[in-house]
C-alpha cells in the first residue's frame, strides 16, 4: 500500500520536473543577440580549408570572412534556415555540420531512435516473458 | 649495422609468434605437456625481440640517426630531448611499432599469469595473442618498415608537427594505446572460452581484471587527448566529435558496457552471451580506431599519415578478427538456462546499462561512417559534426544517467521496492531544489537545466549511497568504492560539461594595445606584445592583464608561434586557473596599427571535466586491486 503511494510520487514528480523544464524555454522569449546567434551558427558551419574545424574554432581568413558574411545577414534580420540555406546553395551541404533531414540523411537521423526503441521493445518482451513463466 | 639489429628483431619476433600460432593449433589434435611450456616461453621471449627493436629505434631518434627514413620525416636535432623521444610514436611507422610492444608486453604477462589453472585455456589466450602480434608484426614489416634506409642521408630532419611538440603527446598516445591493446587481452580471452568444449565460468573471472585495466587506461588516454585539444589546439573546446575522438570513445563505451556485463557473468553465469560479444567488439572497434587513424579516409586533425594499402590491411585484420570470432559463436551452442529476476534488480539494470552503451556506441559509429558510405554511393558529401550528436547520442545518455543514480542500491536478483523508491525520492527530490541552488538556471537551455540535474542526482546518488554504508565502511570490498568513484568521477564529469558548455562567456574583438576585452564581470587588458626567439621557434607573445571590477587579478600571456623547420603556426593559448574554472585567452595575427584579433573565454567548472575523467580511472584502478579481481590477473 505504502510502496505504490511512493510510486505514484515519484511519478507526480517527474511530471513537475518536466513541466518546469519547459518553463525557462517559454520565458526565453527573443533576447537572442546577434553575438549569441552567431556563436550558434559558426559553431554548425565547417571551415573548408581547415581540418574538420567549425568557423567557430578557427582563426582562418576564410573563417574570419564567412562570419562576416554571417553577421550582415544577421543585421539584415534573416532567420537561422535562410542564412544554412543561403550557406548550403553556395559550398554545398559539406559546409553544414548538422547534416540536413532529407533522403539522403534519412538512415542517419533515424537509425538511432530505432535503435534505442528496439532496445527497449527487447528489454519489455524480456519481462514480459518472465512474468508468464510465473 | 645496430639499426639492422632492430629489423632482425621484428622478423624474429614475427617469427617466434608465428611458431607460437603453430604450437597453439598444434594443441587442438595432440595434448602434450610441453606445449604450454613452450608458448609460454616463445611469448616471453618474444616481448624481448620487440623490445630490442623499440629501444634501438628510439636510440635512432635520440641521436637523430638521420640515415633512418623515419628520423629524417619526424625528428629534427635542435627538438628538446622529450620530443625527440616522443617523436617515435608522433608518426605512423612508430606508432604501430608502439603498439606492438605493448600487444607483446601484455601477452608476456598473460604468459606469466600464475593465475590460469588450466593449461589449454592458457595455451588459447596466448594463442590467440600471438596470432594478432603475428598480423601486426606482418603488417609493419610490409607496409610501414620504421627502420627504412636512407641511402643519402641528409644533413637535417624535417621535423615534428609542432602541434605534436608537448608533454601531452608524450603521455596520451601510450596511455590510449594500453587502452585499445588492452582490448585485444579481453578479446583472447574470450575466444579462448569460446574454443573450449564446454565453458568454464570460472574463466570469465579472468576478463575483469583486464578489462578494467584497459578501461582505466582508456579513461586516462582520453581525457589527457582531450585536456592536450584544450590547450594546446587553441581553440576553446575540449571535444570535437572528430572521427579521431569518435573512434576512442566507441571502445572506452563498449568496455565499459564489459566490464558491468562481466559483473553479472561472475555473479550468476547470466549476460555470458553479452559478455562474449561485447569483449569481440571491444577489440574490433579498437581496430577500427586504427584504421580510420591510419588510413587517412576521414578528414581529422590526427590524419597525419595516409596510406590507402596501410588502410586495406587493417581493414582485413579489422574483418577477420570481427567474422571468425563471430563464426565460432555463431557454431556453439550458446544456449543459457536463464534465472528469472525482478525488475527491480541489479541485473535488470545492468542490462538497461548494456541496451544504452550499446546503442549510444552504434549512434556515434554511424555517425562517423555515414558520410564516407554515403559518398562512396552516392558521391554527395556531407558533415556529420556537433550538432547531430547533441540531437541522437545526448538524449540517449539522459535516461541512462537517470537509471544509473538507481544502481548503487540495487540488489541482485530482487531489491526491497519500498526503501528503493523511498531512496529514489529523496534523491531526485534533493537534487532537484539543490540544481537550481547550485547553477541558478537563468535563460539556460533545456539541455543545460537537464544536465545540470542530473549531475548532481549522480552526486546525490553515490553520496547516499556512501552515507548508507557508514557502518561498514572497513568491511566493504575494493570495488564497491571503485564503483562508486567511477560513478562519482562521471557526476563530477558531467557538472563540468553544464559549466562549460551552457555556461561558457565568451567574446572576441581586434584589440589594440592597452585596450580591454570584456568576459562576464572580467575585463581583459592587452598590456604589450613582444617578439621572442626560442629553441626551435618564434613567438609573438601577447601580455594579457585580467581584472574584476577594477581589482587585479593575474596576468597569462598568449602566444603565436612560427616553427620555421616545420613552417607551420600555432597558437598557445594562455589559460589563467581558478580552482574550478579558467580564463582562456588566443591572439591571432596582428600588428601595432590594427590591434590583434583576440579571443577571449570564462570557461566555468571546466576542470571538472578532466578531475572527473581521473576519478573514474581511479576507480577503474581501485577495483582491479580489489581481492576478488587482484587473484586473476
Amino acid at each position: 500500500m505504502k510502496d505504490e503511494k511512493i510510486f505514484k510520487l515519484l511519478i507526480l514528480f517527474c511530471l513537475i520536473f518536466s513541466i518546469s523544464l519547459t518553463y525557462p524555454n517559454i520565458s526565453k522569449g527573443n533576447e537572442q543577440t546577434i553575438e549569441k546567434r552567431l556563436n550558434e551558427i559558426s559553431n554548425n558551419v565547417r571551415c573548408l580549408v581547415c581540418r574538420n574545424q567549425s568557423i567557430y574554432d578557427s582563426n582562418s581568413d576564410f573563417a574570419n570572412d564567412m562570419k562576416k558574411i554571417i553577421i550582415i545577414h544577421l543585421k539584415d534580420n534573416k532567420s537561422d534556415e535562410f542564412i544554412y540555406k543561403f550557406l548550403k546553395s553556395k559550398y554545398g551541404e559539406y559546409i553544414l555540420f548538422k547534416p540536413p533531414f532529407q533522403i539522403n540523411t534519412l538512415i542517419l537521423w533515424i537509425l538511432p531512435f530505432i535503435l534505442i526503441i528496439s532496445g527497449l521493445i527487447f528489454f519489455t518482451f524480456k519481462f514480459l516473458k518472465f512474468r508468464k513463466n510465473d | 649495422m645496430i639499426y639492422e639489429i632492430g629489423h632482425i628483431s621484428i622478423i624474429i619476433a614475427s617469427f617466434l609468434s608465428f611458431l607460437s600460432i603453430g604450437v597453439f593449433a598444434f594443441h587442438f589434435f595432440r595434448e602434450y605437456y610441453f606445449f604450454s611450456t613452450l608458448i609460454k616461453n616463445f611469448s616471453k621471449i618474444c616481448f624481448f625481440f620487440v623490445l630490442i627493436s623499440f629501444l634501438i629505434l628510439e636510440y635512432a631518434f635520440i641521436n637523430s640517426e638521420f640515415s633512418l627514413d623515419l628520423v629524417v620525416k619526424n625528428s629534427h636535432s635542435t627538438k628538446p630531448l622529450i620530443y625527440k623521444i616522443s617523436g617515435l610514436w608522433g608518426n605512423h611507422e612508430g606508432s604501430i611499432l608502439l603498439w606492438i610492444l605493448i600487444l607483446s608486453f601484455f601477452t608476456y604477462l598473460i604468459a606469466k599469469s600464475k593465475s590460469i589453472k588450466s593449461s589449454a585455456f592458457h595455451i588459447a589466450v596466448l594463442g590467440v595473442q600471438n596470432i594478432i602480434l603475428f598480423l601486426f608484426c606482418i603488417f609493419l614489416l610490409f607496409t610501414s618498415n620504421p627502420f627504412a634506409r636512407n641511402i643519402d642521408p641528409p644533413l637535417e630532419g624535417f621535423g615534428l608537427n609542432p602541434l605534436l611538440q608537448d608533454p601531452g603527446l608524450a603521455f596520451h598516445p601510450p596511455l590510449l594505446y594500453v587502452g585499445y591493446v588492452g582490448l585485444s587481452v579481453s578479446f583472447s580471452f574470450a575466444i579462448a572460452i569460446l574454443l573450449n568444449k564446454k565453458v568454464e565460468f570460472e574463466w570469465f573471472n579472468h576478463l575483469k581484471p583486464w578489462t578494467l585495466l584497459t578501461w582505466a587506461f582508456l579513461t586516462g588516454g582520453i581525457s589527457l587527448g582531450s585536456w592536450w585539444a584544450y590547450y594546446e589546439l587553441g581553440w576553446g573546446g575540449w571535444w570535437f566529435w572528430d572521427p579521431v575522438e569518435n573512434a576512442s570513445l566507441m571502445p572506452w563505451l563498449i568496455s565499459t558496457a564489459l566490464i558491468h556485463s562481466i559483473t553479472v557473468t561472475q555473479k550468476n553465469n547470466q549476460f555470458y552471451n553479452w559478455t562474449i560479444l561485447l569483449a569481440i567488439f571491444g577489440f574490433s572497434f579498437s581496430l577500427l580506431g586504427t584504421f580510420i587513424v591510419r588510413s587517412g579516409l576521414l578528414t581529422s586533425v590526427h590524419a597525419f599519415a595516409s596510406d590507402p594499402t596501410r588502410g586495406v590491411f587493417i581493414l582485413v585484420i579489422l574483418a577477420l578478427s570481427t567474422l571468425i570470432p563471430l563464426l565460432i559463436y555463431g557454431f556453439k551452442n550458446t544456449h543459457q538456462n536463464e534465472t528469472k529476476y525482478f525488475i527491480f534488480s541489479k541485473e535488470t539494470g545492468l542490462l538497461l546499462n548494456n541496451i544504452f552503451l550499446i546503442t549510444s556506441t552504434l549512434t556515434i559509429l554511424i555517425g562517423t561512417l555515414y558520410p564516407l558510405i554515403l559518398e562512396t554511393i552516392t558521391g554527395s558529401k556531407i558533415s556529420v559534426g556537433a550538432a547531430y550528436y547533441n540531437a541522437t547520442f545526448s538524449p540517449i545518455m539522459i535516461p541512462f544517467i537517470m537509471i544509473m543514480s538507481f544502481a548503487p542500491f540495487l540488489g541482485w536478483k530482487k531489491t526491497p521496492q519500498k526503501s528503493l523508491l523511498r531512496n529514489m525520492l529523496i534523491i531526485f527530490i534533493l537534487a532537484f531544489i539543490s540544481s537550481f541552488i547550485v547553477f541558478k538556471f537563468n535563460n539556460t537551455s533545456i539541455f543545460g537545466i537537464i544536465c545540470g540535474y542530473l549531475s548532481i542526482l549522480l552526486f546525490f546518488s553515490v553520496g547516499l549511497a556512501f552515507f548508507k554504508k557508514l557502518q561498514s565502511l572497513k568491511t566493504l570490498p575494493l570495488n564497491y568504492y571503485g564503483m562508486l568513484a567511477a560513478h562519482l568521477g562521471l557526476a563530477i564529469f558531467l557538472f563540468g560539461v553544464t559549466g562549460e558548455q551552457f555556461f561558457k562567456k565568451e567574446s572576441s574583438n581586434q584589440i589594440k594595445i592597452n585596450e580591454v576585452i570584456n568576459i562576464g564581470d572580467y575585463s581583459v587588458k592587452l598590456e604589450n606584445v613582444k617578439n621572442y626567439k626560442i629553441d626551435n621557434y618564434l613567438s609573438e607573445t601577447g601580455l594579457f592583464k585580467i581584472t574584476k571590477a577594477k581589482k587585479f587579478i593575474g596576468e597569462i600571456k598568449s602566444e603565436q608561434r612560427f616553427y620555421p623547420v616545420e613552417k607551420t603556426k600555432t597558437t598557445e593559448a594562455g589559460i589563467f586557473n581558478f580552482i574550478l574554472s579558467d580564463i582562456y585567452i588566443t591572439m591571432g595575427e596582428g600588428n601595432l596599427k590594427e590591434g590583434w584579433v583576440v579571443k577571449a573565454y570564462f570557461n566555468p567548472l571546466v576542470k571538472c571535466l578532466w578531475f572527473g575523467a581521473f576519478i573514474m580511472a581511479i576507480g577503474g584502478i581501485l577495483s582491479l586491486f580489489s581481492k576478488t579481481n587482484r587473484k586473476y590477473i
